[in-house]
């Protein structure tokens, strides 16, 4: 038995592995495995707390073609350790994506199936989401479509579900999950009140395929068939989404909308009637009857007029003692609801100021305020440079949150950030506070540079509960974290990794104009985290799989 | 994490060299096997990493099985385990020398 008639046999792409779900998409025989198996690059770290890694370190990169077009394309393993991303595997989507800059085939597929950050190395995780994250949005920006499919049996959350939505095109089986807190995790942090990660008809109401269509977070509901993902990706490849300035203004109208007409529903099924379906007969219909009998709600949510009025409020002047030192000629920066917009007085003229204070959580609303600033500065100030504070505990984890679709909003305030750097807008990170999961990454490391302030915290997770996670006693991990900067919360380890270049001291306003009168030039945190011996393999893992230097 | 590493006396394998072939994940109860051409005459070496510890004898016997059945001298195995059990894994061996050899 061959595995073509194995796949001929059986086309669920649910049920089958990453490498047969990746050969079942591409043209028979096709497939060519870029750094496979046979190469053995496994997760370092895993080795070291003595877990068990995997030869391809749960992610297939593959070049291939789809009805006789080249494409690149990537399988993540669900079952692999929730086909979380480390530091290889990171590594190997940004090479492919990379590849696909240096080849320009007809586009890049991504058959997504992760959790997100693998908390085994979280540091080292977060950092190469948000590698991918950049990397995704580079090679769009390059012209090169690039897609996402969503029909494994994990899903698509945390990080990746952010990810998936820097994508040109998103297409999902029912039976597929997106979002960005995944329900063990609002289970875990909220209380089951909050959501019942056991209760399948909510979790799936919630995260499902269904719901993410309506919400127009994914363009093509399908069977969960290879057959139908396989015309999905061909449809999705040939209609790209512009990154320009005007495409992602209708985009911020189309959310801003959503979140009008459906910010008051703390359930799916209560958007569902708000948006004029009925969520009794949606759950059981098959995904052509399915479309059909949503399709006026998922018009409608597309189609409502955006408010009018900002939903965060103007807010009140900061008074802040760190933008007097930034800006000794002065600033003008309001808060609003922890969400900062403004501008200050730099030595070269206006510099836009936005970001996050006080560890605010960013939901929605944030989310919408932050991406709507980012497209009125390019509007407004063509090139004025930005300065994005970071200091967030990470997303606003609510079900309201999710079922509004928070990692769609934040994958487009990632597309607004790569969108003013290619408008010419330099971009500056400054870690001031806490910088957690995707309270970071749509902002603060989609910059070109990030810095940070002495006392600064970029974490992903405390080492009690990461000794609950990986089941190894807290004193092997303090121990562990002496010397591996991959699990250990805090400044020093993110700097090692070389996700952050070095930590500003005073004068700050010096620091700051040295750091935006620096050239942009490509992702160098892989090879800076080498040079520092924090990251030894993601610079090497990544320039062997795309074959040669970054275009850009 | 316990690393084991057999050398089998089997056939020699048909065919000449093909290019390495993966099966199975690395997920709870399962395993996945790795099959490359190997230079040795006349054996079949078999690496494996496992997470559980302690069970040296059941592997030699089920590998030894294995070898006995098939032919495969100039192969190479490379075995990532957690905690799969012995049926699974002689299922996960047949198919990984099966998809090598072509569908043999």
């Amino acid at each position: 038995m061959t595995a073509h008639t194995f796949i001929a046999a059986r086309t669920s792409f649910r049920e089958e592995s990453a490498r047969r779900r990746l050969a079942a998409l591409l043209d028979p025989g096709s497939l060519t495995e870029l750094l496979g198996p046979a190469e053995r690059i496994t997760s370092p770290h895993l080795a070291t707390l003595g877990l068990p890694v995997a030869f391809d370190d749960g992610v297939v990169v593959a070049e291939g073609t789809l009805e006789g077009a080249p494409v690149l394309a990537a399988s993540e393993e669900g079952a692999f350790m929730g086909g979380a991303v480390g530091e290889v595997h990171g590594a190997k989507l940004v090479g492919l994506l990379r590849r696909a800059r240096r080849s320009r085939p007809g586009g890049v597929v991504l058959l997504l199936d992760s959790g997100g950050v693998r908390l085994q190395e979280a540091n080292a995780g977060l950092v190469a989401v948000s590698e991918v994250m950049r990397a995704v949005l580079e090679t769009r920006a390059a012209g090169i479509p690039v897609v996402g499919l969503i029909g494994g049996s994990w899903g698509c959350f945390g990080g990746m579900g952010i990810v998936a939505r820097c994508c040109d095109g998103l297409a999902a089986s029912e039976e597929a999950r997106l979002g960005l807190s995944g329900p063990d995790v609002l289970e875990a942090t909220k209380g089951v009140e909050e959501l019942d990660a056991s209760d399948r008809a909510l979790v799936w109401r919630t995260y499902g395929g269904k719901h993410r269509w309506i919400l127009g977070e994914v363009d093509l509901l399908v069977d969960d068939d290879a057959a139908a993902f396989r015309a999905a990706a061909v449809e999705l490849l040939g209609r790209p989404r512009s990154l320009s300035r005007e495409a992602l203004e209708g985009e911020q109208a189309r959310l801003a909308a959503r979140v009008a007409v459906a910010g008051t529903a703390p359930d799916a099924a209560d958007l569902w009637r708000l948006a004029g379906a009925d969520p009794a007969a949606l759950p059981i219909l098959e995904a052509g009857a399915f479309r059909d009998a949503a399709a006026g709600a998922r018009r409608l949510l597309a189609t409502a007029s955006p408010p009018a009025r900002d939903p965060l409020g103007e807010g009140a002047r900061l008074e802040d003692p760190v933008l007097d030192a930034l800006f000794p000629a002065g600033h003008e920066v309001r808060e609003a609801a922890g969400v900062l917009r403004g501008a200050g007085r730099g030595p070269a003229g206006a510099v836009a100021v936005l970001g996050s204070r006080g560890g605010a959580e960013l939901g929605v609303e944030a989310a919408l305020a932050l991406s709507a600033e980012v497209l009125r500065v390019v509007r407004e100030h063509p090139g004025r440079p930005i300065l994005a504070l970071v200091d967030s505990r990470g997303q606003r984890m609510t079900r309201r949150d999710e079922v509004l679709g928070l990692n769609g909003l934040l994958g487009h305030l990632a597309a607004c950030v790569e969108a003013a750097r290619r408008a010419g807008h330099r971009v500056v990170a400054l870690v001031r506070g806490d910088a957690v999961s995707g309270g970071v990454l749509p902002l603060g490391f989609m910059a070109d540079e990030v810095y940070a302030l002495e006392g600064a915290n970029p974490w992903v997770m405390s080492l009690p509960a990461m000794a609950r996670v990986t089941k190894l006693p807290i004193e092997r991990l303090e121990e562990l974290s002496r010397t591996s900067p991959v699990l250990a919360p805090g400044l020093d380890g993110f700097l090692r990794l070389g996700a952050i270049e070095s930590v500003w001291r005073p004068p700050l306003a010096a620091a700051l104009a040295a750091a935006l009168a620096a050239a942009p030039g490509p992702d160098a945190r892989a090879d800076r985290g080498r040079a520092r011996g924090g990251r030894l393999l993601a610079a090497e893992v990544a320039a062997r799989v795309a074959g040669g230097a970054d275009v850009r | 994490m316990e690393c084991l590493v057999f050398e089998l006396e089997s056939a020699p394998a048909p065919g000449g060299r093909r290019s390495p072939v993966v099966v199975g994940v690395v997920a709870s109860g399962n395993l996945e096997v790795l099959v490359e051409p190997a230079e040795a005459a006349g054996r079949c070496r078999v690496e494996v990493a496992t997470t559980a510890e302690g069970f040296r004898e059941i592997w030699e016997a089920v590998l030894r099985d294995f070898a006995a059945r098939r032919a495969l001298a100039g192969l190479s195995l490379s075995v990532n385990d957690a905690g799969a059990t012995p049926a699974v894994v002689g299922l996960r061996l047949d198919q990984a020398v099966e998809e090598y050899l072509g569908g043999a």
